[in-house]
C-alpha cells in the first residue's frame, strides 16, 4: 500500500512537472517574425542582411497584414491602394483593385516621368506603355506591351486579365482591344518630352541602344544598316551604364497587395527605357520578370534596367526560393545575384513578400534602393518610406571605356 | 539444389520484372541509353526538315564548334519557308481579322542573351529578324508594326503574311462557325455564340475560372522550338511561331518569351516547351526546368516536375517539355495533346542516331472540373 502510494505520488510529481513546462511554452505565442525570419537564416546571411539595410527593410512583429508595398518613392500610389484596401475589413478581395488603382495613379501623375504618359520617349519620339496585373490564386495574368496612344495601361492589363482568355497583348492591336473596351486614344506625347527627345536627337542620338551597325551608332544618330557579327565579338563586353538608367530612367512602378488571408495580386506599369528602339518591350510586363504572386508563396515585384533582367527572370526566381523556404531577404537576393555573375554594370532592384507579410528588398548599382510600404504595423503612420543599401553602388559598378 | 535453383530464378525474374518498369519509365520520359551525345539538336514535333537543316549545319565543324546559333537560326528558317504544319511561318493561324502574325526568339546559352520578335507582320523570316535583335541591339524583345520597320531596316523585305489559304479558313472561321471558338470572355454578346464587336461585362465574377476548352484541332498551335548543343557544351535555343488561331489581333503567347518557351544556360543545360502558349507562359516552364536541372535534378526529374506545376493550377491544357543537360542528356513530358491521341513526337539528332523521330505519350485530364459545369450554369 505504501509503496503504492509512493509510486503514485512519484507519477503525480513527474506529470505535474511535464503539465507545468508545457504551460510555459504555449502560453507565448509564436510570433511570425520567428516563424519565418531569422530561424532560417544561417548566421552569416543574416550578419550580411544587419550590415546591407539601413533600417528595417525586414518584418516587424504585429500585425503584418493587410499590406500594400511598391517599389520607389511613389507615395501617392501606396496611399490610394492602401485606402482601397481598407474599403473591406482585412482588405478581402480587394488588393486587385489597390494594385490597379495604385499603379493607375503613378500612370496619372507621370510618376518620375518613368511611368505614364509624357515620357521615356522612344527614338521616334512617341511614348508607349507596358504593364501587367498577376493574380495569385489562379496565377493568371493580363499584361499589355508597347501600347500606344492610350493613357490607362493596367487598366487595360486588367481587361486583357478578365475579358479575354489571353495573357498578353502588345503593339496596336493592344489599342485597339482597348478602343473596344471603352478606353479612349490620346497621344501620350507632352512638350516636356517632346523636349526630351529634341535634345537627344540634337546630341547626336547618344546613348542609344544599336550595336554593330554602320554608321557608328556611338557618334551619330540613324537610320542604320547592319554590319556583319564576326564570332570573335558575340561576347565583347557592352557596358550598361552609359544608358544612365537609374531614377529617371527604367524606373516602372511595381505594387504587390496582399489581404488577411493572404489572397496577393502583384501589377506593374511603365513607359520604358528611354529613347528605345521603338517597339522595345522590356520585363514589367512579362510574367515572372517584372512581377510574380502565389498566393501559396507569395510575392516579387523588380524595376531596373529591363533589357538585361528579363533575361533573368527575378520575379519567378525569388518566389521559387521563397517556395523553398528561403526568407524574402535571401529571395530578393537570388535574381540579382545571378545576373552578377554575367553583368557587373546594371542596375536592379526586387522586392520580395511572403504570404505571411514579411518583405525584403535588395538592390544593385545604385546607392540605396527606396520603397514604401504600408501595413497595420504603426496604425497612425501606416505609409512609410523605407530604403534598403544595395549589394554595390554605382561607382563601384561604371566601367571606364577604354 | 533444386532449392537454389529455385531461388534463383525466381530472382533472375524478378530482376527482369524491375528492370521492365524502369525501361518503361525511361520510355515514358524519352530518355535514351549513353553512346556519344554531343554535338546534338533536339526540336519540338516532327519538323524533320527542321532538324536536318540543323544538324546539316551544325556540322559544318568538327564538333558543331560556334555553328549552334547558325544551326538553330537555319533549322527554324526552314520550318518558317515550309511552313511546318501551317504553325510556323507565314499563311497559317489567322487570328480574329484574318492576318497571319509571328513570334520568334533566339537565346544564347553563353551570354544568356536573348533577341526576340513578337506580333511581327508583313516580314516573314522572324528568326531571323530575331536574331538582329540579339546582334545590332541592346534589347531583348521588340513587338507590333514597329518590329516590322525595325526588320526593314535591317534589310528584310514586306511580304503579306497571308495566302488565299488561310484567308478563306478565316472567312469560313467568320462566316459559318460564328467566331467559334475565340479568347473572349464576360462580354456582351455572349462570345460562346456569335461574332463581335464586343462589349465588356462588369466583372460580377472576377473569379470565373479561364479552365475553359477551347477546340484545339489537329495543326493548331505547334510552335518549332530547337535547342541545339555543340561538343564544348554551348547552347544555343530557338522558337518560331504564328501563334494560335483566331486569336484576338496582337496576342502574344509564350514564343518571345525567355523563361516560357525556351531557356539556355552554358552552366546547366536548356529547355524548350510548346502547347498552350496563355497557360504555360504564366509558370515559365523551360526556366522551371533549368532551374531544376541546375539544382541537380535529372532531366527526366525536371520535365516531371514542370508538368506537374501546372496541372496544380490547370487541369485541361496542352504542354510538352524538352530538357537537355549541357552533357546532351535529354528526356521529354507531355500533357494533354488528345487530338494527337495524347502523344507527342520530336526529332533528335545526335552522333549516334540522325534526325530520329520519337513518340511519348502524355498524362491527361481525368474528369471535366467542377469549373466547367459551374461555368454552364451561369451562363
Amino acid at each position: 500500500m505504501r509503496t503504492q502510494l509512493k509510486g503514485s505520488l512519484w507519477v503525480l510529481c513527474l506529470a505535474s512537472m511535464a503539465f507545468s513546462s508545457l504551460a510555459v511554452t504555449t502560453s507565448s505565442k509564436p510570433t511570425l517574425a520567428s516563424a519565418f525570419g531569422s530561424k532560417t537564416t544561417s548566421p552569416a546571411v543574416s550578419d550580411a542582411l544587419k550590415a546591407n539595410k539601413t533600417s528595417p527593410g525586414r518584418s516587424t512583429p504585429g500585425e503584418l497584414l493587410p499590406m500594400v508595398i511598391n517599389t520607389w518613392n511613389f507615395t501617392a500610389a501606396n496611399v490610394l491602394a492602401w485606402r482601397i484596401l481598407k474599403q473591406s475589413k482585412g482588405g478581402l478581395r480587394q488588393t486587385r483593385n489597390a494594385v490597379v488603382e495604385g499603379c493607375s495613379k503613378c500612370e496619372k501623375l507621370q510618376c518620375d516621368r518613368t511611368v505614364g504618359y509624357g515620357g521615356s520617349p522612344d527614338e521616334s519620339g512617341e511614348t508607349t506603355l507596358d504593364a501587367m496585373v498577376m493574380d495569385g490564386s489562379t496565377l493568371d495574368v493580363g499584361a499589355v506591351a508597347g501600347l500606344r496612344r492610350i493613357k490607362d495601361a493596367i487598366k487595360v492589363a486588367r481587361h486583357v486579365l478578365e475579358h479575354t482568355q489571353h495573357t498578353m497583348l502588345v503593339g496596336d492591336a493592344a489599342s485597339a482591344f482597348a478602343n473596344a473596351m471603352g478606353f479612349e486614344s490620346e497621344s501620350l506625347v507632352t512638350p516636356e518630352s517632346k523636349d526630351m527627345w529634341l535634345q537627344w536627337t540634337a546630341e547626336n542620338c547618344q546613348p542609344n541602344f544599336w550595336w554593330n551597325v554602320y554608321p557608328d551608332p556611338k557618334v551619330s544618330c540613324g537610320p542604320y544598316k547592319p554590319r556583319p557579327t564576326p564570332l570573335t565579338r558575340w561576347k565583347e563586353d557592352r557596358a550598361r551604364n552609359e544608358y544612365e538608367i537609374g531614377r529617371k530612367n527604367h524606373d516602372t512602378i511595381g505594387m504587390i497587395a496582399i489581404d488577411v488571408e493572404s489572397n496577393i495580386h502583384a501589377g506593374t506599369s511603365t513607359n520604358g527605357a528611354r529613347h528605345k528602339i521603338p517597339g522595345r518591350v522590356g520585363d514589367s510586363p512579362i510574367p515572372g520578370a517584372g512581377a510574380y504572386a502565389d498566393n501559396e508563396v507569395g510575392a516579387a515585384v523588380a524595376t531596373g534596367d529591363g533589357d538585361v533582367m528579363m533575361r533573368f527572370l527575378p520575379a519567378l526566381l525569388a518566389v521559387e526560393a521563397m517556395r523553398l523556404g528561403k526568407p524574402p531577404a535571401e529571395a530578393a537576393e537570388v535574381g540579382l545575384r545571378r545576373i552578377l555573375k554575367h553583368y557587373k554594370d546594371f542596375m536592379g532592384a526586387v522586392i520580395a513578400v511572403d504570404r505571411l507579410g514579411n518583405y525584403a528588398a535588395a538592390c544593385y548599382g545604385l546607392e540605396e534602393f527606396p520603397f514604401i510600404v504600408s501595413s497595420p504595423v504603426s496604425p497612425d503612420k501606416p505609409t512609410r518610406l523605407e530604403t534598403v543599401k544595395c549589394i554595390a553602388g554605382p561607382e563601384k559598378v561604371n566601367i571606364v571605356p577604354l | 539444389m533444386k532449392k537454389y535453383v529455385a531461388t534463383f530464378l525466381t530472382v533472375l525474374w524478378l530482376a527482369s520484372v524491375v528492370g521492365a518498369k524502369t525501361t518503361s519509365n525511361v520510355t515514358r520520359s524519352g530518355q535514351r541509353p549513353t553512346g556519344q551525345l554531343l554535338p546534338m539538336v533536339i526540336n519540338t514535333w516532327p519538323f524533320a526538315v527542321a532538324n536536318e537543316e540543323a544538324w546539316r549545319l551544325l556540322n559544318l565543324r568538327k564538333g558543331g564548334l560556334g555553328q549552334t546559333r547558325n544551326a538553330v537560326v537555319g533549322g527554324i528558317s526552314e520550318c518558317e519557308i515550309q511552313q511546318c504544319d501551317k504553325a510556323v511561318g507565314y499563311g497559317g493561324s489567322p487570328d480574329e481579322r484574318g492576318d497571319t502574325s509571328l513570334d520568334a526568339l533566339l537565346m544564347d546559352g553563353s551570354t544568356m542573351e536573348v533577341g526576340a520578335v513578337a506580333d511581327l507582320r508583313r516580314i516573314r523570316s522572324a528568326i531571323k529578324v530575331a536574331r538582329h535583335v540579339l546582334e545590332h541591339t541592346g534589347h531583348v524583345l521588340l513587338v507590333g508594326d514597329a518590329a516590322a520597320d525595325f526588320a526593314n531596316a535591317m534589310g528584310f523585305q514586306n511580304e503579306s503574311l497571308n495566302t488565299p489559304e488561310s484567308t478563306k479558313e478565316w472567312r469560313e472561321w467568320r462566316d459559318t462557325k460564328n467566331c467559334q471558338p475565340n479568347y473572349w470572355r464576360n462580354v456582351f454578346p455572349d462570345p460562346k455564340s456569335s461574332c463581335g464587336p464586343y462589349e465588356p461585362l462588369p466583372s460580377w465574377d472576377a473569379d470565373a475560372n479561364r479552365d475553359v476548352e477551347t477546340e484545339i484541332g489537329p495543326d493548331n498551335h505547334d510552335t518549332i522550338t530547337m535547342v541545339a548543343i555543340d561538343e564544348e557544351s554551348n547552347i544555343h535555343v530557338g522558337t518560331s511561331t504564328n501563334g494560335l488561331r483566331y486569336t484576338m489581333p496582337g496576342r502574344v503567347g509564350d514564343a518571345p518569351i525567355p523563361g516560357a518557351s525556351s531557356y539556355a544556360d552554358n552552366e546547366v543545360g536548356a529547355a524548350v516547351t510548346t502547347g498552350d502558349g496563355d497557360t504555360l507562359m504564366r509558370f515559365l516552364p523551360s526556366l522551371l526546368a533549368v532551374e531544376a536541372m541546375r539544382a541537380g535534378k535529372t532531366p527526366a526529374e525536371a520535365v516531371e516536375f514542370v508538368l506537374q506545376r501546372i496541372r496544380k493550377h490547370v487541369e485541361r491544357f496542352q504542354g510538352a517539355v524538352i530538357a537537355v543537360d549541357r552533357l546532351g542528356t535529354y528526356a521529354v513530358a507531355c500533357h494533354g495533346f488528345e487530338y494527337q491521341g495524347f502523344r507527342f513526337s520530336y526529332m533528335v539528332s545526335s552522333p549516334a542516331q540522325q534526325s530520329r523521330k520519337e513518340t511519348i505519350v502524355c498524362t491527361q485530364a481525368l474528369e471535366k472540373t467542377n469549373s466547367e459545369i459551374y461555368r454552364k450554369v451561369i451562363w
